[in-house]
């Protein structure tokens, strides 16, 4: 009985190495140094190991200068890292990727397309059936509340508006992960609340994870189920807080103790990971 | 929520900003313009009555006004004014191809961009115009060579703006087509051609205009036949009347010129539109 264990157990040992299933996105290790034009080095990130599992909501906060957007640009495959290893559905990534949707601070959508052609655009470059992606298209604009606007111009359209369109156009390709850089830092407090709400639904209809950049710590709870924080520049994971708020959130939930004790817990780590003196 | 964030948009465009406009600024623009032209013409008029200078110095309105009419029902005229016409449409056109290519060229290959861009530059500064009896000299009387010194003159604006224009890419765009892994042809056609063409527009109507003036300067320092040279002609008999006929069918043609590039403009970039319109 005991030799059987011990002959056995090497097996199992070998087969959970190989077979180790990885996470959506798994950073290990995650370096990044930026050579300037002077020689100068500057370390943008230090040290960021996580994982982010499929259908998950985290948030990623920190100071400015924290490399959130560092990372979020490596993440999509656009910048390259000087050590440590990033994968993406187990493989790792060595550049842009089509299963992967962004969406920036502003709309950046393209001023001489329709909303409709702005979102139909990941869909021409990526080359989907066009009656295929004309029907996904419809019926995103439709989620995000912009189905009377098809045939608008951007500059038609409101800031909250274009940044619906902008939404619309990051999940036409269907991606599995979607990317957000401070999405709706642009936006006046009501409208960046009633788009917060409106994330909340399209996350619950679409079933994607996401990854959101946001300098806000309420906003930070309020959206995720866990709030990642990162310290200030070589930045590392200062916190990794848990969001244990019941599903769906509402807007009174904000003023809620759990709400608060949360906000708090994200607050002091953030404040720990800013350098002396530059406390505030 | 969708339909909280609706009336703030209906609010936006404000019902009271109709009314409060003084009965000044009603008038139309062509009312003001064409009774401001009245008074001046009569201004003129009263002038000469009062003065009574030599027909050869200058004519009165009422003289000019039957030059005009004798001149308008006289082929002649019409001969002229399409062979400086076809000078200023080819030259146009030879301009606009060689700065478009010649603008591609250089923003898209670096050593295109080292080897010519220095020499335009240091051609550019010579003035075009100095050199039109170089140009006669080589080109002769005929129309070829008021088509190289008006397509000299139109090519500057265009080249620049092109070259400008290729390079005023927004990031963040190229971001998003990057992300999507667009092929360089992707991004040529849907991003940075679309971004050039509010700028090659811009330069296309001074061109246009330089293009005009070019044509006119060649016939002035020699030519058979035009509008420049009818100028010449009218000048050296002393024929004061017939210089104003050569100056404002000239302007005329310019003005039809500039204003077919501009309505094309319209058409064409006319998003740009849109962002006026947001600025006011």
């Amino acid at each position: 009985m005991l030799s059987q264990d011990v002959a056995g157990a090497p097996v199992n040992g070998a087969e959970g190495a190989g077979v180790k299933p990885y996470n959506l996105v798994s950073v290990r290790g995650l370096r990044k140094v930026y050579n300037t034009r002077s020689g100068e080095k500057i370390e943008a990130i230090r040290e960021i190991s996580m994982e982010v599992k499929e259908g998950e909501f985290v948030s990623l906060v920190g100071p400015s200068g924290a490399g959130k957007t560092t990372l979020l640009n490596i993440l999509l495959g656009l910048l390259p890292y000087t050590s440590g290893e990033v994968r993406y559905k187990g493989e790792l990534l060595r550049g842009p990727r089509r299963d992967v949707g962004i969406v920036f601070q502003e709309p950046v959508l393209f001023p001489w397309r329709t909303v409709l052609q702005n979102v139909l655009l990941p869909a021409e470059v990526i080359g989907i059936d066009k009656k295929v992606a004309l029907e996904r298209a419809k019926s995103l604009l439709e989620m995000v509340g912009l189905k009377d606007f098809l045939n608008k111009y951007p500059a038609e359209m409101s800031g909250g508006m274009q940044q619906r369109a902008a939404i619309a156009r990051a999940l036409v390709h269907d991606p599995t992960l979607l990317l957000m850089d401070e999405p709706f830092g642009a936006l006046d407090a009501l409208t960046r609340e009633t788009m917060n709400l409106e994330l909340l639904r399209i996350w619950k209809q679409t079933g994607k994870t996401i990854m959101l950049v946001t300098h806000s710590i309420p906003e930070s709870i309020f959206l995720a189920d866990r709030v990642i924080v990162l310290g200030v520049r070589p930045s590392r994971i200062a916190a990794d807080v848990e969001i244990d708020l019941p599903r769906p959130r509402s807007l009174d939930m904000i003023s809620t103790d759990r709400f608060g004790e949360l906000n708090k817990v994200v607050r002091k780590s953030l404040e720990v990971s800013l350098p002396a003196g530059e406390e505030h | 929520m969708v339909s909280s964030s609706q009336p703030l948009v209906v609010l936006e465009v404000g019902e009271d900003d109709a009314p409060k406009i003084k009965f000044s600024e009603r008038i139309p623009d062509w009312v003001l313009l064409s009774a401001t032209f009245l008074v001046l013409l009569g201004l003129w008029q009263l002038a000469i009555n009062i003065f009574n200078p030599p027909p050869y110095i200058i004519p009165s309105p009422t003289a000019l006004g039957l030059a005009l009419w004798s001149a308008a029902t006289d082929y002649n005229l019409y001969v002229n004014v399409g062979v400086t016409a076809e000078e200023v449409a080819i030259a146009f056109v030879v301009a606009a191809v060689l700065a478009c290519s010649m603008g591609l060229l250089v923003t898209e290959n670096r050593v295109c961009e080292r080897i010519i861009l220095p020499y335009v530059i240091a051609i550019q500064s010579v003035p075009k115009v100095a050199i039109a009896p170089l140009i006669i000299i080589w080109f002769g009387f005929g129309i070829t060579s008021k088509i190289v010194i008006a397509s000299m003159l139109a090519f500057f604006p265009i080249f620049v703006n092109v070259v400008t224009g290729f390079k005023a890419i927004d990031q963040r765009q190229l971001m998003l087509m990057r992300s999507l892994c667009a092929s360089r042809w992707q991004i040529f056609f849907k991003l940075r051609l679309m971004t050039a063409f509010p700028y090659l527009f811009a330069g296309l109507q001074i061109a246009a205009v330089l293009a005009s003036l070019g044509a006119i300067v060649g016939e002035f320092v020699g030519a058979k036949q035009g509008i420049g040279s009818m100028i010449i002609r009218s000048q050296t008999e002393m024929d004061v009347a017939n210089v104003f006929v050569g100056v404002v069918a000239l302007s005329i043609m310019v003005s039809i010129l500039h204003a077919s590039v501009k309505a094309v403009s319209k058409k064409v970039v006319f998003w740009t539109e849109f962002e006026d319109k947001s600025e006011a």
